[in-house]
């Protein structure tokens, strides 16, 4: 279990990340983690990885904390950054024994397991830089498998790769959940994180804006979308229209209006008002939000802009 | 942990071409090249020996004993002139000292001990710009021919053994009186091409590992590397002496070839060798020392810098810069004062007189420590710096 705790965090004394910021993630989920560039995510990661330490506040990994039990702590976790995180100049091998050699027990016995899992068995003596996009994520991965990590950390570890590779990435890390390693998994794909995730957190500016199990945090979200062909523009609204969107806390993107709910009554008055401001109704959608228009909803920001 | 940190050190320069061609081939082409071209301008040429004319009025005088004497005086360039010569156009013409004419009756009269008469004297004739100093060195090496032969005919009066004489005449002369030395300043002997430009370009070359160094540490970090390594529980001070040790050893091996190369190959190839004597097992603390600090040095631009082009640029900068003002390109001993000064405060210019003890001025240990202890304090500070910022 992680426990953040009222922490506070700021590069130099302008730069506040976190105020009061507390978070708990329960071992054996596969955390997925959103947020928009400059959310605090990469922030969050070199906090819980002792990269980096609150200026007030706590954190707590299986019950310990960083100082006294700062060992036994980084043996138990493990970070996959979300660059190549190697030696191109050492062979898949080289890499492999380099990385499990720096363990005060030695893990070079987990490297076959970590080539396996990463399937790596046929590429163990290329240079790791002639290595395809997907190899290098896989190898960047079995590096951060090979102390058997209680808690892994993997920071956008399928950015850039082809669909097999990615597929069997995510396969790889739905195996290792599954065998009881706790992950906190960040991507701006957010199918990856529907796919794979238990459990999400959205952070932004610093703030967990939702937090909770995906089921639970998509079916909160349930929804009537209407997309029109042609862009909406709200100030160029009848009056009778603005004041629908206002009573019904309607959501305007672009070319879509969307709502938690509306009954059948509202929605034929809705269709009447639409028609009646010239906006041609392509498609009405009913049922829940996609994690991106809950992210959307939330910070008003496309991941894919970050 | 740190035998296999100190193996990918290893591994990855093994395998990086560019830098074992800066670390090596640089340093020992730059040896060659300057070594052999600037070999005439080191070379210390012997002061050319004064010239002398000789002038004998009677022409016979020159196979007496004592007119040998004058053609044979010990340290001139001697000329033999008519008396009749004119000796403004033949002074001017061959730059003589000083012309000694003996006049026709001289040798005789002065053989019977008779009184000269002022054109029966030896002339000492100078030209108007003669300096007094050469005039009295002239004067007085005359005098002493004259008293030698005096001398040996006064003992030849009395003692028989040809040995007994020379002792005496040695005494009479204050031959046996006097002894000759050297003021002793080994810091103004001047090396030789080689003796220069083998310890400077070595310095130069064990400076450059800022290049190769900060080039993986930056690809270290900006691929994300090291973030992983500082979450290992791996004592992170392993890290850094991860990278000081093999670029240490690395300085080593260069140190053993730069001077293999002046002692064999220039040689070869017609130049000066280098001769190392027997303190020549000082090179390694003092290499120790030069390499502690260049390290120290590389491993601080590399840890503030943020991309290869700019270690690139610092790192080569001013490498460039403690190599002009530290003797290394320009040897310290053609410099004017303040320059000399000046060089005096760069890391490369303690290295290089650290060397110049040794290689030059046969110093011990004892010599070489306060450049050693300049360059181990400047290395200690540096590491120390480097430690502070890669906590951060």
């Amino acid at each position: 279990m992680i426990k953040i705790k009222h922490i506070a965090f700021a590069y130099g004394k302008d730069t506040v990340i976190f105020d009061d910021f507390s978070l708990d993630i329960e071992s054996g989920s596969l955390y997925g983690l959103l947020g928009p560039n400059g959310a605090g995510k990469t922030s969050l990661i070199s906090l819980i990885t002792g990269l980096n330490k609150p200026s007030t506040g706590q954190i707590t990994i299986n019950g310990l904390h960083y100082g006294e039990n700062t060992q036994t702590i980084l043996n138990s976790l493990s970070l996959v950054p979300q660059e190549y995180a190697f030696y191109s100049q050492l062979s898949v091998n080289e890499n492999l024994h380099f990385f499990a050699k720096l363990y005060p027990d030695d893990h070079g016995n987990n490297i076959a397991a970590a080539i396996k899992m990463a399937g790596l068995d046929d590429y163990q003596d290329r240079k790791a830089g002639t290595l395809s996009g997907g190899l290098k994520r896989r190898l960047n991965l079995a590096i951060g498998l090979l102390n058997k990590p209680s808690l892994l950390i993997l920071d956008e570890p399928t950015v850039g790769i082809d669909p097999q590779s990615r597929h069997f990435i995510l396969e790889a890390i739905q195996t290792l959940n599954a065998q009881g390693t706790t992950i906190i998994y960040t991507s701006h794909y957010m199918n990856e994180i529907e796919k794979i995730c238990t459990r999400v957190g959205i952070l932004d500016k610093g703030k967990i804006l939702r937090e909770g199990a995906l089921d639970e945090l998509l079916t909160n979200n349930t929804a009537i979308t209407i997309n029109s062909l042609e862009p909406i523009h709200e100030n160029a609204l009848s009056k009778d229209l603005q004041n629908f969107i206002k009573t019904h806390q309607l959501n305007i993107t672009e070319n879509a209006l969307s709502a938690i709910h509306l009954t059948n009554n509202s929605l034929n008055e809705l269709i009447n008002l639409l028609h009646k401001n010239h906006i041609n109704i392509n498609q009405i959608r009913y049922g829940q939000q996609s994690l991106e228009d809950v992210f959307f909803d939330l910070t008003h920001t496309r991941l894919r802009e970050g | 942990m740190l035998s296999t940190i100190l193996k990918k050190e290893f591994l990855l320069l093994s395998r990086d071409i560019h830098a074992l061609m800066v670390l090596f081939v640089m340093p020992a082409a730059f040896i060659l090249i300057m070594s052999l071209s600037l070999q005439d301008k080191f070379e210390e040429k012997p002061l050319e020996k004064l010239k002398l004319g000789i002038a004998f009025e009677n022409i016979r005088d020159k196979e007496d004993k004592l007119g040998q004497r004058f053609t044979q005086i010990d340290g001139y360039q001697i000329l033999f002139l008519n008396a009749k010569d004119n000796y403004k156009t033949i002074s001017e013409k061959e730059s003589l000292a000083a012309i000694i004419t003996i006049p026709a009756n001289f040798l005789e009269k002065f053989a019977a001990d008779e009184t000269l008469t002022i054109p029966d004297r030896i002339a000492l004739s100078y030209t108007p710009t003669t300096p007094d100093s050469l005039r009295k060195l002239v004067h007085a090496s005359v005098s002493r021919i004259l008293a030698a032969y005096q001398v040996e005919e006064v003992l030849a009066s009395y003692i028989n053994d040809p040995k007994e004489r020379e002792k005496e005449k040695a005494q009479f002369l204050g031959d046996s009186l006097l002894i000759e030395k050297n003021i002793y300043s080994h810091k103004n002997k001047q090396p030789t091409s080689v003796e220069q430009t083998v310890p400077a370009w070595l310095i130069f070359a064990m400076f450059f590992v800022v290049i190769p160094l900060s080039t993986t540490f930056i690809i270290e970090k900006q691929q994300g590397t090291l973030q992983r390594l500082k979450t290992l529980p791996t004592p992170q001070s392993y890290f850094l002496i991860g990278k000081l040790v093999p670029y240490i050893i690395i300085n080593i091996i260069q140190m053993i070839l730069m001077f293999l190369v002046g002692i064999f190959i220039l040689p070869l190839l017609g130049g000066q060798g280098i001769h190392l004597h027997s303190n020549a097992w000082l090179l390694l603390p003092m290499s120790l020392a030069v390499s502690f600090a260049a390290v120290s040095f590389a491993l601080l631009i590399a840890s503030l810098v943020k991309t290869t082009e700019q270690a690139t640029t610092i790192g080569g900068v001013s490498n460039l810069i403690f190599a002009a003002i530290g003797g290394i390109m320009v040897p310290t001993f053609v410099m004017p004062k303040v320059m000399q000064n000046v060089a005096s405060l760069s890391p490369m210019n303690w290295g290089l007189e650290g060397y110049l003890d040794i290689i030059l001025r046969q110093g011990g240990f004892v010599d070489i420590l306060p450049e050693v202890g300049k360059l181990i304090i400047l290395g200690l500070l540096l590491f120390a710096l480097t430690s502070f910022v890669y906590k951060k």
